[in-house]
C-alpha cells in the first residue's frame, strides 16, 4: 500500500506545492485511535464495529504519512539547510551586481577620445 | 537536530518519527496489560509526539521562508540569465567594432607609409605632365586625330614592329638552334637586333636615360624622348586631351 502511495505521488511530482497544502494532522487520528482502543463496549457488535473502524483509522493514519511524505518531497527550496540556502541567495545577488557593473563597464567604455577634429 | 541536514530530510525525519512513536503508542495500548506501559513512561511518549508535531509545525514554518527565499532566487536567476544574454550581445558588439577598427586601422597605417614614402620623393606636377606629354607625342595612348590608313603612328606596334620584338623572336628561337637560357641573354638577343628606321618613331626604353620617373613599386624606369621627331610636336596639345581611344577608326 505504501509503495502503490509514493509511486501515485511520484507523478505529479513536477508541480510546485506550498507549506499550506501540505497535510500533517496526524495527532486527531491518533487520539481517535488510542481512544478507540481504550473504549469498553457492552455488546460484542459495537466491538467489532468499533474494532473495524479503528483499523480503518489506523489505514487512512498511514496514507496519511505517506501522502505528507510526498507532499514534503513536492515542496520548492527546501533541498537545503536556510544557511546554505541563504549563502546560494548571496552568491546569486553578487553574481548579478558583477554583471551589472560588467555591463555598466561596457556602455561606458564606448566614449572614444576624439582628439583630431 | 543537526543543522547541516536539508530541511527536507528533516522534514521526513520528523514524520518518520511522529508515524514510529504513534505507532508504538497504539500498539501499547492495544497490547494486553501485563505488558502496558505505565503512566509516566506513556506520558512521556505522548510529551515526545507533541514535541515531535510542534517541532513539525515549525520546520514547515522554515520551509514556507524557504519556499519564499526561493521564489526569490528563481527571479535573481533570471535576472541573471537576462544579464548573460545582454552581456553576450554586447560582447559580440565589442568584437566586431574592434574588427572593424582594426581593419580601418591597418588600412589608415598603410596610407600613412604611402604618404611618408610619397613625401621622401616627391615627383613636380611640372614632370609629370612633361612626361605625359612625351608618351602622347609618340603616339603610345591615341593616334593622332588626322590618321589616315598607311599612317604609321598609331597607339600599337605594327607587325614589322611585333616581329622585331621580342615575341616575334620566340618564334624564331628553335630554328636557330640556339635557346636562351637566362632571362638576360633573351633581353641581349632581342634588345640586340637592328632598330627599324619606323622604330625610331616610337617610344624606346633604355638601362640609362635622360629622364628617370618612380614608378609604383620604387622602381626607376629610364625614359628617353630621342625619339620624339619635330612633326609630332604638333599634334601633343591634341593628345594629351584626347581621351577617347582611337582603335575603332583603324582598318587596316
Amino acid at each position: 500500500m505504501m509503495e502503490n502511495n509514493t509511486d501515485h505521488s511520484e507523478q505529479n511530482n513536477f508541480s510546485p506545492l506550498t507549506v499550506q497544502d501540505v497535510d500533517v494532522d496526524f495527532l486527531p487520528i491518533v487520539y481517535e485511535i488510542i481512544r478507540s482502543v481504550e473504549r469498553d463496549f457492552h455488546d460484542n457488535s459495537a466491538k467489532a464495529r468499533e474494532s473495524q473502524e479503528c483499523s480503518q483509522r489506523v489505514l487512512e493514519l498511514q496514507k496519511k504519512f505517506d501522502i505528507a511524505r510526498a507532499q514534503i518531497k513536492r515542496l520548492p527550496g527546501i533541498d537545503f539547510n536556510k544557511q546554505d540556502q541563504l549563502k546560494q541567495f548571496e552568491i546569486l545577488r553578487t553574481q548579478l551586481r558583477l554583471k551589472r557593473e560588467l555591463l555598466q563597464k561596457y556602455r561606458n567604455m564606448c566614449s572614444f577620445e576624439t582628439s583630431f577634429k | 537536530m543537526a543543522s547541516h541536514l536539508s530541511t527536507k530530510d528533516r522534514l521526513l525525519a520528523l514524520i518518520d518519527d511522529i508515524e514510529l512513536i504513534s505507532k508504538e503508542m497504539i500498539e501499547v495500548s492495544i497490547a494486553p496489560k501485563p505488558q502496558k506501559l505505565s503512566a509516566a513512561d506513556h506520558a512521556s511518549l505522548t510529551e515526545l509526539l507533541l514535541s515531535k508535531d510542534t517541532e513539525l509545525k515549525k520546520t514547515l514554518e522554515l520551509a514556507d521562508e524557504q519556499a519564499k527565499i526561493q521564489q526569490k532566487m528563481n527571479d535573481l536567476k533570471a535576472e541573471v540569465e537576462n544579464k548573460d544574454q545582454d552581456i553576450f550581445h554586447l560582447q559580440r558588439q565589442l568584437k566586431d567594432a574592434e574588427q572593424i577598427l582594426a581593419t580601418s586601422l591597418y588600412q589608415a597605417r598603410q596610407k600613412l607609409a604611402s604618404i611618408v614614402k610619397s613625401r621622401k620623393r616627391p615627383v613636380p606636377s611640372e614632370e609629370l605632365i612633361k612626361f605625359a606629354h612625351r608618351i602622347s607625342a609618340s603616339n603610345a595612348v591615341s593616334a593622332p586625330l588626322s590618321w589616315q590608313p598607311g599612317d604609321p603612328r598609331r597607339p600599337y606596334p605594327t607587325d614589322l614592329e611585333m616581329r622585331l620584338g621580342m615575341l616575334g623572336r620566340l618564334c624564331d628561337l628553335p630554328l636557330n638552334g640556339h635557346t636562351p637560357s637566362t632571362l638576360n641573354e633573351l633581353h641581349r638577343m632581342t634588345t640586340g637586333g637592328v632598330v627599324p628606321a619606323s622604330a625610331t618613331n616610337q617610344f624606346t626604353w633604355h638601362p640609362t636615360g635622360e629622364l628617370h620617373m618612380s614608378v609604383g613599386g620604387g622602381n626607376s624606369v629610364a625614359i628617353d624622348g630621342r625619339g620624339k621627331d619635330a612633326p609630332n610636336q604638333e599634334d601633343v596639345e591634341v593628345m594629351s586631351t584626347d581621351s577617347s581611344s582611337s582603335s575603332s577608326s583603324d582598318s587596316q
